[in-house]
């Protein structure tokens, strides 16, 4: 579908990047590598693999390192800020360039990505695959070449370097359970997934059962597609409304869908029936509608792994153990992530400028 | 010995009747009974008024496909054209005011379509092509511009214009109604939408009668191109937010609701008012199927159902 | 001396009797008893809604009769699809040919019943050595490994035909055969239905062209309103018998005044383009009417187009009422008073699915038009004006025109083209496939037009046509203008002398 952005950028990324240059604008974040150290700081993860800034030297060498990063896609803000939190750490190792590719929420595009990498003769790949299955030949393809292989966010069945994730199943459980506690174990909800059938949707609606299962009281009433998005959030909600006299709570896979539900609320004038919202994202404006009180709960899920991906990598190439990484159900190793706490009104302050975007959120229609 | 002169089937006379148009309202009307036994809170006016803002977007997108699809052409790129004009208005809405944003967005929307025109009418190249690569190349530019951030509006007079009621009647509907009324009268009343029939049913016979194909063609893409940037109007004032995903597969909808609405495919038939009431029988369906809680999986088989199940009545009464 | 049988006295290969069909409570068909015997041609003849194409249809099994009865051999049988009637033998030709255009001679013919190897794949071999065998015994000069596509109309036909027999036919129905072919492939097709008649194929044979009727046929079938008007054999009747019961009354006696005419409205200089015709130069005067004459491919439809602006000239000038002028697409045409009726009605005139009244006014909304919006009402006032002028016979305006018989629709197009209220009025080929009563209208129409001070330049194949209504003939011949006859110095001998015999 959008394979022309894929081409566009693609061109735009592969530009070689002169690492020394500071000011020169960086591919999809638009950011320079000044702007990208300042931020370095609000990452979470920086003291995992804590690596000092400066050139890399492998066996006293300092060769150019060149490392590839296969993106599910750019299509959203939070593959965007993966995207930056691995650019500032590259920032701050002149000798290491990234090359970028754009997957298009395409496994078939993300499997000629890496093998492209690999013709490239990168010296690592990092991947955040589209798929955990359909990304098998090309994880294969990277390790027969006898390349470190990073896989971020979502896992592949197959044996890789390290894995390095966050449970969309433990963290729906801390949210589900903060709407559990607030409604006192008794109300009705609504609730609104992500795209029908994709990973992180299955994973938060199971996470949401698992807590609902010692909460008889707590009834679903039904449930709807938001396609992580606010626009079909919107119409679903506002069916509901009219459909529902009585709904206590909306548990929704995606900020943006929360927001469009907020929306709904409004037009419908049943602002007055305190609706509270539970979410996932883990965006700054996701955390200053925690704040505003719009949202109850806001599932933290990062974005800002990437530094630590490629700190990963820089370790597995410098001959440096990576502490740590655990043997796990899957081939490969795993790199076991502390669970970002829930976001609440208590610790809404602290996470504010620790989230990933920088735009501010829809004010609340009912406010 | 005239009624020799033809041979009406019984699909000429259901055609004589009017059935091509008045199939769907019957198919409206009978949908509307169903949802109203199903759900007693369907026939509720802020049920009803709900159901006109919801198909707002998808009815205005539908309104310029018809007039392409009455050429006997297609495009695919309304979508991405309306992802473009939300990350214009929403970028430009800051710092040039209301007004310019606007016009810009809009400007480009037609821009896109023009572009589009002319690819398909003086470049020759084919329809579905042409505008499958403006599908792909408006949506990178939406990407581009925005850094594939979505951009939040904080205007109040914007979100009031999306969210709001005149006359008691909220504006994007109002608006659908206009862009129906204005499409209507176009096509109806004036040489030019006379030619677009013509176009589409024998594109070499409106040449041979001095019709100006290819340009009144160019105007049929950027028609639709403007009103793909209206509907972004709509989008983006509704929902206070403009992302460059924004219209992702709108195309698919809008031709739906063309072809529902009983215009034909091969072009030359059809009609806005057949796509109003195209767009009412599928929004009238999801917000059934959403008062009555039916899994999101069941809704896009009932969708997909209806649509072929709707085509292939309307290709029945139109049978000779 | 082979035997003959009286054929009456055979069981008929296919027959119905007492057949009636209506559509929607409209009789078509009623009361109607119609045989094709073994080894004879049988006419089948009527105006353009007649109920021809129904009992075609009937026939060929994809109509099935309301009453009265199917006889296969004898046996009442029903055909509940084409294919049910080609399992019995009973194989119709449409005028619009069903072959695929990619595949070849050969691959038609036996496409749907390839010969296979064991292995299920197609016997190459076989396939075409059986092709050739059929193409032989019916003296089919074609290579049969040709794209059907690449072949003229006439040999797409014969294939056809081909196929047909491969496919062991007993009845085979011609719909129009002819309608498409000029007049020496018309005789390439007749020698191919005499042998099909030797070899005991029982033979319905449509055309509009009587004098074919009286070539090939052994037995006529009139066919009027639904009802047969008349049959005999052949050799007991005339023409003036035929029509007079196609048409239910008498032609009417053609007589005509010389006639006056004014000044030159539109003349050809030199024109010629590239490949297609040089150096044509004639003129046109106001009340004239200039026949265009000459072999298919001598260059006349692509003069008309030249003229109208559809191809651009490579050099000569087009002068119009003493004024050289450029013309660039049809619609300046139209402004300029110079209105083209095509001859290809299918292709370049009707918008099928668009009512009549849009078809009549396409190419002259201006007129009814102020400040961009249409006046429907002006409109349809016209079209109503226009559609008795002009004796349309349709359920009405708002009937899309491809519900309309070939001679209303023709007369739509006229009406279009006089729309435009042209000085100067091309048309090309205005009674193909039109049966004779519109044409006789259609004739009357021209005559009228001219009579008003039109000028018209005629393009037809049709000797009878161009002899009839014509006022000078310009011969083409291979892109030039052969000759120029004067109405006392044409007949179909000098017309034909200078359209096919090199100088």
């Amino acid at each position: 579908m959008l394979k022309s952005v894929g081409l566009l950028t693609t061109a735009l990324v592969a530009l070689p990047l002169a690492s020394g240059m500071a000011q020169e604008r960086l591919p999809i974040t638009n950011a320079t590598c000044d702007e990208l150290a300042a931020r370095y700081e609000k990452l979470p993860f920086t003291d995992i693999l804590p690596l000092d800034a400066g050139p890399v030297a492998i066996d006293g060498e300092e060769k150019p390192l060149t490392i590839g990063f296969s993106q599910t896609g750019f299509n959203h803000p939070w593959r965007v800020s993966m995207l930056e939190s691995l650019q500032a750490e590259a920032c701050r190792h002149p000798n290491v360039e990234l090359v970028v590719l754009d997957g298009n929420v395409d496994v078939a595009k993300q499997n000629n990505d890496v093998r492209d990498l690999i013709a490239r003769g990168v010296d690592a790949v990092i991947m955040s695959p589209v798929e955990s299955a359909a990304l098998v030949p090309a994880a294969r393809a990277v390790m027969n070449e006898g390349l470190p292989l990073v896989v971020l966010d979502r896992d592949v069945p197959t044996d890789k370097t390290l894995f390095i994730g966050q449970s969309n199943v433990t963290m729906a459980e801390g949210v589900a359970q903060k709407m559990a506690d607030d409604l006192g174990g008794k109300g009705k909800i609504v609730v609104i997934t992500g795209l029908q059938g994709s990973s992180p949707a299955v994973d938060r609606n199971k996470g949401m059962e698992n807590v609902l299962e010692g909460h008889p009281d707590i009834e679903v009433l039904v449930t709807g597609d938001g396609q992580w998005i606010r626009e079909p959030a919107v119409k679903l909600m506002e069916d509901w409304l009219t459909a529902y006299p009585e709904i206590d709570a909306v548990f929704s896979h995606a900020e943006e869908s929360s927001w469009g539900a907020q929306l709904a609320i409004a037009r419908a004038n049943r602002c007055g029936d305190g609706i509270r919202h539970y979410t996932f994202d883990g965006s700054n404006a996701g955390f200053k509608s925690v704040k505003a009180g719009t949202f109850g709960a806001d599932g933290n899920y990062t974005p800002f792994i990437g530094d630590i991906g490629l700190r990963a990598v820089l370790y597995t190439l410098t001959g440096k153990e990576i502490p740590d990484a655990q043997d796990y159900a899957e081939p490969g190793k795993t790199l076991v992530l502390p669970d970002s706490p829930v976001v609440t009104a208590a610790n809404a302050d602290e996470w504010i400028g620790r989230g990933w975007g920088d735009f501010e959120p829809t004010p609340d229609p009912c406010r | 010995m005239p009624h020799e002169a033809t041979h009406p089937g019984y699909g000429a006379m259901l055609r004589r009747i009017g059935a091509g148009r008045l199939g769907g309202l019957i198919a409206l009307v009978v949908l509307i009974v169903i949802a109203s036994l199903l759900s007693d809170r369907f026939l509720t006016v802020p049920n009803l008024l709900n159901v006109l803002r919801q198909i707002a977007i998808v009815g205005i997108l539908a309104m310029g496909m018809t007039f392409v699809i009455l050429t006997a052409g297609i495009d695919l790129s309304i979508g991405s054209i309306l992802g473009l004009s939300v990350v214009l208005y929403a970028g430009l809405l800051e710092s040039w005011g209301l007004p310019v944003a606007i016009t810009l967005g809009m400007l480009a929307g037609a821009g896109a379509g023009l572009v589009n025109g002319i690819g398909v009418a003086y470049a020759g190249i084919p329809a579905f092509i042409m505008t499958l690569g403006m599908l792909s190349f408006a949506r990178g530019l939406a990407f581009i511009y925005t850094g594939g951030t979505p951009i939040p509006i904080l205007d109040e007079t914007f979100y009031n214009f999306g969210n709001g009621y005149f006359l008691g009647i909220p504006i994007p509907a109002l608006v659908l109604i206009a862009t129906l009324l204005a499409s209507a009268f176009v096509l109806g009343m004036t040489p030019f939408g006379r030619s677009v029939y013509g176009i589409g049913s024998n594109e070499e016979a409106a040449r041979m009668s001095g019709v100006p194909v290819r340009l009144y063609k160019t105007v049929v893409y950027v028609i639709s191109g403007g009103l793909a940037a209206l509907a972004g109007v709509v989008y983006s004032s509704q929902l206070g937010i403009g992302t460059p995903i924004a219209g992702q597969g709108y195309e698919l909808d809008a031709i739906a609701a063309v072809v529902v609405g009983g215009t034909s495919l091969f072009g030359g038939k059809g009609s806005v008012w057949g796509t109003f009431i195209g767009t009412l029988i599928i929004g009238v369906l999801a917000n059934t199927l959403n008062l009555n809680g039916v899994d999101p999986f069941v809704q896009q088989l009932v969708k997909g159902a209806l649509i072929v199940v709707a085509v292939f009545g309307m290709s029945r009464a139109n049978r000779t | 001396m082979p035997l003959k049988l009286n054929a009456s006295l055979v069981t008929p290969l296919l027959a119905v009797r007492g057949l009636g069909k209506s559509f929607s409570g409209n009789v078509v068909l009623s009361d109607l008893d119609f045989a094709v015997h073994a080894g004879e041609v049988q006419a089948l003849v009527g105006e353009n809604g007649a109920g021809k194409s129904t009992l075609i249809k009937v026939l060929g099994g994809v109509y099935q009769p309301d009453r009265g009865e199917l006889l296969v051999e004898g046996e009442p049988t029903r055909l509940r699809s084409p294919r049910d009637a080609l399992a019995r033998g009973i194989v119709v030709i449409q005028q619009e040919l069903s072959l695929a255009p990619h595949l070849s001679a050969e691959e038609n013919i036996f496409l749907g019943h390839f010969p296979t190897t064991r292995f299920g794949t197609v016997a190459r071999g076989e396939m075409r050595r059986r092709a050739a065998e059929l193409l032989d015994s019916l003296s089919i000069e074609i290579d049969p490994s040709v794209p059907v596509g690449r072949l003229s109309i006439a040999q797409q036909q014969m294939v056809e035909i081909a196929k047909a027999i491969s496919l062991q036919a007993k009845v085979l129905v011609l719909d129009e055969p002819t309608a498409v072919l000029d007049e020496k492939r018309v005789a390439t097709l007749f020698a191919l239905v005499a042998r099909l008649k030797a070899q005991g194929l029982g033979i319905v044979f449509i055309s509009h062209h009587l004098e074919e009727v009286f070539r090939i046929c052994d037995r006529v079938t009139v066919l009027r309103d639904g009802r047969k008007t008349g049959e005999a054999p052949i050799g007991e009747i005339d023409q003036e018998w035929l029509v007079a019961r196609m048409i239910g009354r008498d032609f009417p006696a053609h007589a005509r005044q010389a006639r006056r005419f004014g000044k030159p409205a539109l003349e050809l200089r030199g024109l010629s383009r590239r490949g297609e015709f040089e150096d044509v130069s004639f003129a046109v005067h106001e009340g004239e009417i200039v026949g265009l004459a000459g072999l298919v491919g001598a260059g006349r439809t692509e003069v008309a187009r030249a003229i109208v602006g559809l191809a651009r000239p490579s050099a000569g000038t087009i002068r119009l009422h003493g004024q050289d002028v450029r013309i660039d697409d049809p619609g300046k045409a139209a402004r300029l008073g110079i209105s083209y009726l095509t001859e290809d009605r299918k292709a370049q005139g009707l918008l099928p699915n668009r009512p009549v009244r849009e078809n009549a006014t396409i190419s002259s909304l201006g007129r009814f038009t102020r400040l961009g919006v249409l006046n429907l009402v002006k409109e349809r006032i016209y079209v109503r004006e226009m559609i008795g002028k002009l004796d349309v016979r349709s359920a009405g305006m708002g009937t899309e025109i491809r519900y309309l018989s070939g001679g209303n629709q023709q007369k739509v197009l006229i009406g279009r083209a006089l729309a435009v209220e042209p000085k100067v009025l091309i048309v090309d080929e205005p009674t193909r496939g039109v049966d004779i009563g519109a044409k006789q209208e259609i004739y009357a129409l021209i005559e009228q037009l001219v009579a008003r001070g039109v000028a018209i330049v005629l393009i037809s194949s049709e000797m009878e046509e161009v002899l009839r209504l014509s006022d000078r003939i310009v011969v083409l011949r291979r892109g030039r203008v052969a000759t120029t006859l004067s109405r006392e110095e044409a007949s179909e001998e000098t017309i034909m002398r200078s359209a096919a015999l090199a100088a």
